[in-house]
């Protein structure tokens, strides 16, 4: 269990994003504050519509603006604010020190080329970007020794592949290389596995948290799965209607959750001993255009007062350990 | 179990014939289903799991009679599988709520629409179909307002509420549920999966449940059966099979489960791993068909095919190495 240590990788601070659309704006994160550190693992869940990936995109640049615009906040990646930088700067950034996998090892490739000339392609980018002349041959090279390290056999037979002539599991591990190729130092791993069946889910996970601890990458994770962060990241957060409402270390905020929201995530998921109790959470996720006001979560929860409508709770210390553990709920309010 | 089991699926198999050549010739046989056979008894829930290619979905697809069985049979109640039956007789007793809303329901029909169809099909509702529509949607625990609306107008999980309501439509016994929530947040997933137990109890009606989420298996269903390229490999009582699972695929795949707390983690201790990936149903192993990724194969498992041994209402086997004598 890492701490975050001085420096981080990565600091997003009051992170604001909106949307303009037929029906309004849409105010979709609400000031998000996210840091990791150095070879820390960090998990971000929520459900669909949260914000989760639209806070990933913000930090690799990719949100579609317009519609899209960032209101405010600061993104700094090893202390450089991220999005003051010019857009050349900016490409060099997120094409070596910060990576990406992408999710669905079904669409990310593209199948009319064969698996090496794609993987190439990122290199030899990267490598031009960054002001240095690489032959094909050296570049085959490092490609091959990588496809070696997410455990592909025969990687000279998946260099001259087309990705139709590959498994989902074995897609998916070509896109673990594609983000490690440059040598990143921050690895941003969208819902990794999701679309594969859990036995092999569990093998790439069990990868991916090998290659991160072996090379001491710092991991951004983002998943809708409990079970996926728990097994994989020292530090989450929760996230809610564009807000975290829960961070803390992993094993504290399993064994002691303490937002309402988060308690009542954790009792909707099914339980491998059969235990479940089936108790869901009421109504649905606000309306982005019109969110309800103070905690965007009171209209569903069992525990709003007055204030809650009122008043947007800031984050409040709840814990006791090393690593901050913090709830954003009027119920923790220290009296 | 009692005598008369409602669901009766005797020795399924499918074959679907691989053509190639100038010629199109049958060149071989894709074995999706080989062989299963299990009961289910009225009132009871019955889960089957299986990694994709496993052959869980054909096999509800035969059941629903949306596709016919390459041989073995498929009883209901007492309506006789599809093959020169009569179909809108299968169809009043057995219903199917499809893994996707988004894509199951016509979006150009209103909700009122999609649930007075297959009462006007099949004709055997007596009465005022408009307050029968309504009806449904109550008992689903939607508002009487939806039925003027569309599908895009609609949530997930309301889209599978009415989806849900138009498979009640014609009062059927059995359901075949194929992944109902496999597309819907863990939050809304509870709130299907507590308003079909309800359904279950009011109505008494019984459930064939194909999922991949063997966490949901174990609180939702009676009985469950774990299938490998189109063959049961374990069969049982959901708490015998989920608590002491024998056959190793079985034991692997439940090790792989991501899990939320140290009860958990309790029933994953000592359970094997397994690696690699499901095998084509083009190509199937010889003898134990999973002995290609098994921890446990001996010689013989690359020869011979295991028999079940064990009580199928408690818990059977179809191994080599972790037989029930």
């Amino acid at each position: 269990m890492t701490a975050p240590v001085a420096a981080p990788v990565l600091d997003v601070r009051g992170l604001r994003v909106s949307f303009r659309g037929f029906e309004g704006v849409a105010e979709v994160l609400q000031g998000v504050d996210l840091t990791v550190g150095k070879g820390e693992r960090v998990g971000l869940v929520g459900e669909s519509g949260c914000g989760k990936s639209v806070t990933m995109r913000a930090i690799m640049g990719i949100l579609r603006a317009p519609p899209a615009r960032v209101d405010g906040g600061e993104i700094r990646y090893l202390g450089r604010d991220v999005l003051t930088l010019g857009r050349r700067e900016r490409d060099l950034l997120k094409g070596r020190d910060l990576s990406m996998v992408f999710q669905d090892p079904g669409t990310s490739l593209n199948p009319v080329f064969r698996i090496g000339e794609q993987l190439d392609d990122v290199m030899g980018w990267a490598d031009r970007r960054g002001g240095e002349r690489t032959s094909r041959r050296t570049r085959r090279g490092r490609i091959l020794e990588v496809l070696k390290q997410v455990k592909l056999p025969d990687p000279a037979l998946v260099y001259d592949a087309y990705p139709m002539q590959l498994s989902g599991g074995m897609r998916q591990r070509v896109l673990i290389a594609m983000a490690l190729l440059n040598r990143p130092t921050l690895l941003i791993a969208d819902e990794p596995g999701t679309a594969l069946d859990v036995t092999t889910q569990d093998e790439i996970l069990r990868l991916l948290d090998a290659l991160v601890q072996h090379d001491g990458l710092s991991m951004l994770l983002i998943s809708h799965n409990l079970g996926v962060v728990r097994a994989m990241t020292d530090r989450l957060y929760v996230m809610y209607a564009g807000a975290v409402v829960e961070e803390g270390a992993t094993a504290d905020v399993f064994a002691d959750p303490r937002h309402p929201y988060t308690q009542a995530l954790l009792r909707c998921v099914p339980k491998l001993d059969g235990s479940a109790v089936y108790a869901g959470i009421d109504g649905t996720l606000p309306d982005y255009t019109r969110p309800p006001g103070g905690c965007r979560f009171h209209p569903r929860c069992g525990y709003a007062h007055a204030r809650c409508s009122e008043a947007r709770p800031p984050a409040f210390e709840v814990g006791a350990g090393p690593v901050a553990h913090r709830s954003a709920c009027w119920l923790e309010e220290p009296r | 179990m009692s005598a008369e089991p409602l669901l009766r699926v005797d020795g399924l198999t499918k074959h679907f014939p691989v053509r190639g050549g100038p010629l199109r010739r049958v060149v071989g046989h894709v074995r999706a289903l080989d062989g299963v056979s299990f009961d289910v008894a009225p009132g009871e829930t019955f889960g089957l799991a299986g990694e994709s290619g496993s052959g869980k979905s054909t096999l509800a697809r035969i059941v629903v009679g949306l596709e016919t069985a390459s041989g073995g049979r498929v009883r209901v109640g007492d309506v006789d599988d599809v093959r020169g039956g009569d179909r809108r007789a299968f169809g009043r007793v057995v219903q199917m709520v499809f893994q996707n809303p988004g894509s199951s329901l016509n979006p150009r029909r209103s909700i009122q629409a999609t649930l007075e169809l297959p009462l006007a099909i099949h004709g055997t509702f007596q009465g005022p179909i408009r307050a029968r529509a309504a009806e449904l949607l109550e008992m689903v625990e939607l508002p009487r307002s939806f039925l003027g609306k569309h599908s895009h107008e609609l949530s997930g999980g309301q889209k599978q509420r009415v989806a849900i309501a138009r498979a009640l439509a014609v009062q059927p016994q059995l359901l075949v549920l194929d992944e109902p929530t496999s597309a819907l947040d863990v939050s809304v997933q509870a709130k299907v999966i507590e308003l079909l137990q309800k359904l279950r109890d009011e109505l008494s009606l019984t459930y064939l449940f194909i999922s991949h989420d063997l966490s949901l298996m174990h609180a939702f269903c009676d009985r469950v059966g774990v299938l490998y390229l189109g063959q049961l490999a374990e069969l049982g009582r959901a708490d015998a099979v989920f608590r002491a699972p024998r056959h190793p695929y079985t034991r692997g795949l439940i090790a792989s489960v991501p899990v939320v707390g140290e009860e958990e983690v309790a029933l994953k201790a000592g359970l094997e791993r397994i690696t690699g990936e499901i095998p084509s149903a083009a190509n199937v192993p010889s003898g134990c068909r999973f002995h290609t990724r098994c921890p446990a194969a001996e010689e013989r498992c690359r020869h011979e095919d295991p028999e079940f041994t064990g009580d199928p209402s408690e818990q059977a086997v179809r191994c080599h190495v972790h037989s029930i004598v």
